[in-house]
């Protein structure tokens, strides 16, 4: 399902899909409404990170997480490196709200001799409230819902913005993404995203809202492009995806091999231990017999100390084996 | 087809006319070549300060002393480390003093110690009052208040945060401040970066978060939060650029990165890499904690078989200082770094 529009600027095709509301001309740059009103405020965060300086980054970074074969580095290989630019809204919202309604409070009664100012009777009752909370709130929104999480989430990078370049994004031969939000629709969800925290506040000190009045000032709203290597690279004889911000670097995640030794430890050292540790346990349950007597002797007689020492082994081997077994996934903190 | 050129790039200093290149959303406007700074409308912002700035070098030193101080066993981490990027960022802060007075009225529940009486039959079948302490819920109102005045600074771009910022807003202090000249600091060749958020919107931005902490603070004693009234009064906005560094380094292979306070040189909070040998000593504390948490329940079982009392305690202090220590030990060796504050 893929349309084709005029862009309104240049009058190269604009390949889109149903869903998007605001295209990006693949030609000339120009972000425009399906209907090829411009956007002004459209900026971009420039790349400071090429490919290989990325996948560097990268294979750098993901080296020190646990169990990671020590060749990493030197084997690893790109598979693939796609520079795609998401768009996000940002707008900063000014939101005053009146409210009334009815807010719980109580009376205490009965005071308890032993303890002063402590009451063994509480009798909730309502009482009309009204106030107001006003509040200024920075919103992002995705401009596309389809995304891996992690990339919803990240911060925009605190670098200079500029006026969205098209040569810039086609320097490293960028996708850009349209948004299937249009300016309106992004100003309305973080409306919408702004009230839903005054609501927040508001039942926090009344439970019962009888009536409100909002004041919602939505300031500047611009759309911002920023870049992101969708890597994948190959080790071994597996594939692992990840992505770099290609403006500070950053992983924001990435899957990565481990070591066949180090999943062997792991998954050996875990069911030895699984081993000792259940047998502690039945040991000092009683539910189990050495027939060595010698041991039987020694570890029998420590009831308390084998169910606490069989139930310790058995958790950390846990922990071991599933950290063996385990297909990982990283992310770096901002 | 290129982009066609943006007029609004350029913004023309007031005092003295240069053509600044600028970002789209900036609100505040530092000239590039005469220093002065306005907002884009040209009005005068009152105070702009900075805070002087340590060189390539000093920064580097600094963070050697922060490898120095964390390395633990690792004695190879300060001349192992290999710097890989060292960069000079002034970050644009709104600062001012928020004065918040809160009353707030709430309850809540102590246990009360209650003597009562019961009667019990001991195995030759006399009975015999004894008495006990039982716990009943009391309910004890509060009304009380909460009085600060604080210094609240906040990063003045929009949408954006980066690794250490809550930690390198704490160390901002007017009293390290000048007079902005950019003079003085263009030798470090710096990343200047200009505010987006002005200072009506810092200002609302300040309140707001000073009153939800006063709430928070109010709500954490208590069982239930009925009211809640906070006022607040800003006074002395000033716009500050603060230099602030994020170094990554190398070592053993991995890559690891810290914040740092670019006007002190200081390592506000950072990554440690953890050595083959710090995971040998984390999974032998480990062990010992297993071995501490079997002695102690083993000495808690006796206890209880016997007679409950202090040797039951004891035993069961020691199990849970060696589950404690299982817990840590394990949780070290699983982990990529730690994370250190300076």
């Amino acid at each position: 399902m893929i349309a084709v529009t005029k862009c309104a600027f240049c009058g190269g095709d604009i390949k889109s899909n149903p869903d998007d509301l605001l295209l990006i001309c693949p030609f000339c740059g120009t972000a425009q409404t399906v209907e090829g009103a411009k956007l002004k405020e459209h900026y971009m965060i420039r790349v400071h990170f090429d490919q290989n300086q990325s996948f560097t980054t990268l294979l750098d970074w993901v080296s020190k997480q646990l169990g990671v074969p020590g060749d990493l580095g030197s084997t690893a290989h790109l598979l693939k490196a796609e520079q795609i630019w998401y768009p996000f809204w940002v707008s900063r919202i000014d939101a005053q709200s009146s409210y009334k309604g009815l807010g719980r409070d109580a009376t205490f009664s009965d005071e308890w001799p032993q303890y002063r100012g402590a009451y063994k009777r509480i009798d909730f009752f309502w009482k009309p409230e009204s106030g107001e909370f006003s509040r200024n709130y920075e919103i992002k929104v995705p401009g596309v819902g389809a995304i891996d999480q992690d990339i919803k989430s990240m911060a925009i990078p605190t670098r200079a913005k500029e006026y969205f370049s098209h040569d810039h994004a086609e320097q490293y031969g960028g996708t850009l993404l349209h948004s299937q939000m249009s300016e309106d629709g992004a100003k309305a969800a973080a409306k919408q995203i702004a009230l839903d925290r005054q609501t927040g506040l508001i039942t926090q000190e009344i439970s019962k809202i009888e009536s409100r009045d909002d004041k919602v000032n939505i300031g500047e709203t611009f759309l911002v492009h920023v870049p992101v290597w969708e890597i994948q690279y190959r080790y071994g004889n597996k594939s692992f995806k990840a992505s770099v911000s290609a403006s500070t670097g950053y992983v924001i995640e990435s899957e990565y091999p481990r070591s066949a030794a180090f999943r062997a430890m792991g998954l050996g050292l875990g069911f030895v231990l699984l081993i000792i540790g259940a047998v502690l346990l039945a040991m000092g349950l009683g539910v189990l017999e050495i027939p060595f007597a010698p041991i039987q002797e020694l570890v029998g007689a420590y009831v308390g100390g084998d169910l606490v020492a069989g139930g310790l082994l058995m958790a950390v081997a846990l922990v071991f084996m599933y950290k063996g077994a385990s297909r990982k996934q990283a992310k770096e903190k901002e | 087809m290129g982009t066609e050129a943006q007029a609004a790039d350029i913004f023309k200093c007031p005092v003295c006319n240069g053509n600044v290149r600028i970002g789209p959303d900036d609100m505040v406007i530092t000239c590039s070549y005469c220093g002065s700074t306005t907002t884009i409308e040209g009005k005068a912002i009152g105070d702009h300060l900075m805070e002087m700035a340590i060189g390539d070098r000093e920064r580097t030193d600094g963070f050697r002393a922060y490898l120095g101080k964390h390395k633990g066993a690792n004695k190879a981490l300060v001349q192992g480390a290999q710097v890989v990027e060292n960069n000079l960022i002034f970050v644009p802060v709104w600062t001012s003093k928020v004065k918040a007075d809160s009353w707030y009225k709430g309850y809540k529940t102590v246990q009360v110690p209650v003597q009562r009486t019961r009667t019990v039959r001991d195995s030759q079948g006399h009975t015999r009052t004894e008495t006990y302490t039982a716990y009943e819920t009391g309910y004890v109102p509060v009304q009380s208040e909460i009085h600060s005045d604080t210094d609240e600074p906040l990063l003045a771009r929009k949408g954006s945060r980066f690794y250490g910022l809550e930690d390198y807003l704490k160390t901002i202090d007017l009293k390290d401040t000048v007079r902005y000249d950019f003079e003085k600091i263009k030798d470090l060749k710096p990343t200047m970066l200009n505010a987006e958020i002005g200072a009506d919107e810092y200002e609302k931005s300040a309140s707001g978060q000073v009153a939800d902490r006063h709430r928070a603070q109010a709500k954490s004693g208590l069982s239930e939060l009925f009211d809640c009234r906070t006022t607040t009064a800003v006074r002395g906005t000033t716009y500050l650029q603060a230099p602030f560094a994020l170094i990554r380094y190398k070592f053993g292979g991995g890559l690891f990165k810290c914040a740092m306070d670019g006007h002190t040189g200081r390592v506000l909070v950072g990554e440690i890499p953890i050595t083959k040998g710090q995971r040998a000593l984390w999974t032998l504390l480990a062990i010992l904690g297993i071995i501490v948490a079997a002695v102690g329940g083993e000495f808690a079982y006796r206890g209880y078989i016997t007679e409950p009392g202090s040797v039951m305690i004891a035993g069961i202090a020691a199990t849970v200082v060696g589950i404690i220590m299982t817990v840590l030990g394990i949780r070290i060796l699983m982990m990529p770094q730690r994370e250190e504050k300076g």
